[in-house]
């Protein structure tokens, strides 16, 4: 090496040649579209509320932390539909509207895999129903919150939803078998998921039909179809804790409201907002009932900077070492 | 290349004037998007994830426009916001240990290209294996042509501290990056 230690053309140099050819996408219209889905939501009423961001690995959630490696992502963290519309969307003549969406995706908890909600907006085919929409979602978007999970991204599933006489039945393209790795209760979750997502768009509750190609589906990654399929109840499939406002990534004000669902021991919910692991902020509420799903609300005051809001169960094993469900968000205070 | 500051815009930039915040982010996203992106990039090791983490600060930034906020210095703005998220989104892959993503940065074609590529991959993989602060300072160092006074502001560090980061880093990645540098050199 010939250069002398103060002469730092050589590094100058080799950096930004590194990124010369990288080239982005990613407009301004998208960018605009995301912060009216990211504004739209904070304020919309929720069922049930979303996201874990469990340090813990315990049971399917082994699975859960696998990803495939990817190349390019889907830009943005919003939905994948709208990081699919092509940058000059601009130009294309295919009408398209937007819907309002409930799409139930993974995350790991104490208790193994459970099902969390995300609240989207979809651009979508204006001829396209909210059904097929939300079904198209849930079998193939990645999910905004990155402690999500979507067990169907990778299986390269398409699928036809329909809705007659009261009841959702989802035509796959394929039967997708079980992936190695994923356990029977990370598979019956992932069939949950679809149900729930399904179900919501549809605004019905019962049962759904599987079927491939037309034809009646045995199972689906393993999990019996050949009677539809129940839609279990909340409190066996949904995470614990979730929190529901603020969304992950999301500016708030130096004062803002956490609102949240939880099922837990006598009520209790705790929580922290961290830099880092440094505690700034903690304290405690109870939800409005104890042990079945109810809301919480407590208020935060925080000054401005960039935060990690955890809301969390108690743990009332007696040291069996249970642990705790936990949800988070990534938030910027300003 | 040098971060030009809105010094002409006085309007837009000041509190109690509406803003026009669909021509600030034309603006903004013209000047600075691709920038920023490669900046990401120099910091998450992924083109993916740093379009992600870019445009979260884009939405930030425009909804703060939308609001009325104050923004003198937008582009300083942006550019700490970037860096923020990178670097919660590094800490997050850390917890989860997701796999590592391809950087795509490679675009195989002529044998030269291929080539280019590798050693593209190979400046990307060294500063991934910098300590966290000193590639921070050296991707704004080298990449961004920033002051040392702008870097330690954008870190909320003093400039001593960005010094002495800056000469860590820099040795740190000559060291990985020898054979490279013989070659060009």
């Amino acid at each position: 090496m010939t250069s002398a230690p103060e002469d730092d053309s050589d590094l100058r140099r080799l950096l930004n040649d590194a990124v010369s050819e990288v080239h982005p996408e990613g407009g301004t219209e998208q960018i605009r579209a995301r912060a009216r889905r990211s504004s739209a939501g904070r304020w919309m009423p929720l069922t049930v509320a979303a996201a874990v961001a469990t340090v813990a690995v315990i049971g399917g959630a082994a699975w859960l932390a696998q990803r495939q490696p990817l190349g390019r992502s889907a830009a943005g963290s919003g939905s994948v539909s709208d990081a699919n519309a092509p940058t000059g969307v601009r130009d294309s003549p295919t009408p398209t509207h937007l819907i309002d969406a409930q799409v139930y995706v993974l995350g790991s908890t104490a208790v193994g895999p459970r099902l969390f909600v995300e609240q989207k907006q979809i651009r979508t085919a204006a001829d396209s129903s909210d059904l097929q929409t939300v079904v198209d979602e849930t079998l193939t978007a990645k999910p905004a919150d990155p402690d999500y999970e979507n067990p169907f991204r990778d299986l390269g599933l398409t699928a036809r939803a329909t809705l007659e006489g009261g009841v959702v039945t989802i035509d796959l393209s394929s039967a997708p078998a079980r992936p190695p790795g994923m356990n029977g209760g990370a598979a019956r979750m992932a069939v949950q998921s679809l149900v729930w997502s399904a179900d919501t768009a549809g605004s019905v509750t019962g049962p759904v039909r599987f079927t491939v190609a037309g034809a009646a589906a045995d199972n689906v990654l393993g999990v019996s179809t050949s009677a539809p399929v129940e839609r279990a109840g909340s409190d066996s499939v949904m995470s614990t804790v979730s929190i529901t406002s603020p969304l992950e990534g999301s500016n708030v004000s130096n004062q803002f409201e956490v609102t949240g669902q939880a099922a837990t021991f006598e009520a209790n919910v705790v929580w922290e907002l961290k830099q880092g692991e440094k505690v700034v902020r903690n304290g405690y509420t109870t939800a409005t009932e104890c042990c079945t799903l109810s809301p919480y609300r407590f208020m935060v005051t925080a000054a401005p900077g960039e935060y990690t809001l955890v809301v969390h169960d108690t743990d009332e094993s007696d040291g069996e070492g249970v642990g705790t469900s936990e949800d988070t968000k990534r938030i910027t205070v300003e | 290349m040098t971060i030009v500051l809105p010094e002409k815009m006085p309007g837009p930039w000041t509190q109690g004037v509406p803003i026009d915040a669909d021509s600030e982010l034309e603006q903004l996203h013209h000047e600075h998007y691709v920038r920023l992106v490669r900046l990401a990039v120099l910091l998450l090791g992924d083109v993916g994830r740093a379009e992600e983490v870019v445009q979260d600060s884009f939405v930030a930034i425009y909804q703060r426009l939308q609001r009325g906020k104050d923004l003198l210095n937008a582009p300083a703005y942006l550019r700490q916001t970037v860096v923020n998220r990178s670097r919660s989104t590094l800490r997050h892959l850390k917890v989860v240990s997701r796999h590592p993503r391809d950087a795509t940065l490679t675009t195989p074609g002529a044998d030269h290209d291929l080539l280019r590529g590798v050693r593209r991959q190979a400046v990307i993989d060294a500063l991934s294996r910098l300590p966290r602060r000193q590639r921070e300072v050296l991707a704004m160092r080298y990449y961004l042509d920033l002051s040392e006074r702008e870097i330690a502001e954008t870190l909320g560090i003093s400039s001593g501290a960005v010094k002495s980061h800056a000469s860590r880093g820099a040795a740190a990645l000559r060291l990985h990056l020898s054979a490279l540098l013989e070659e060009n050199s």
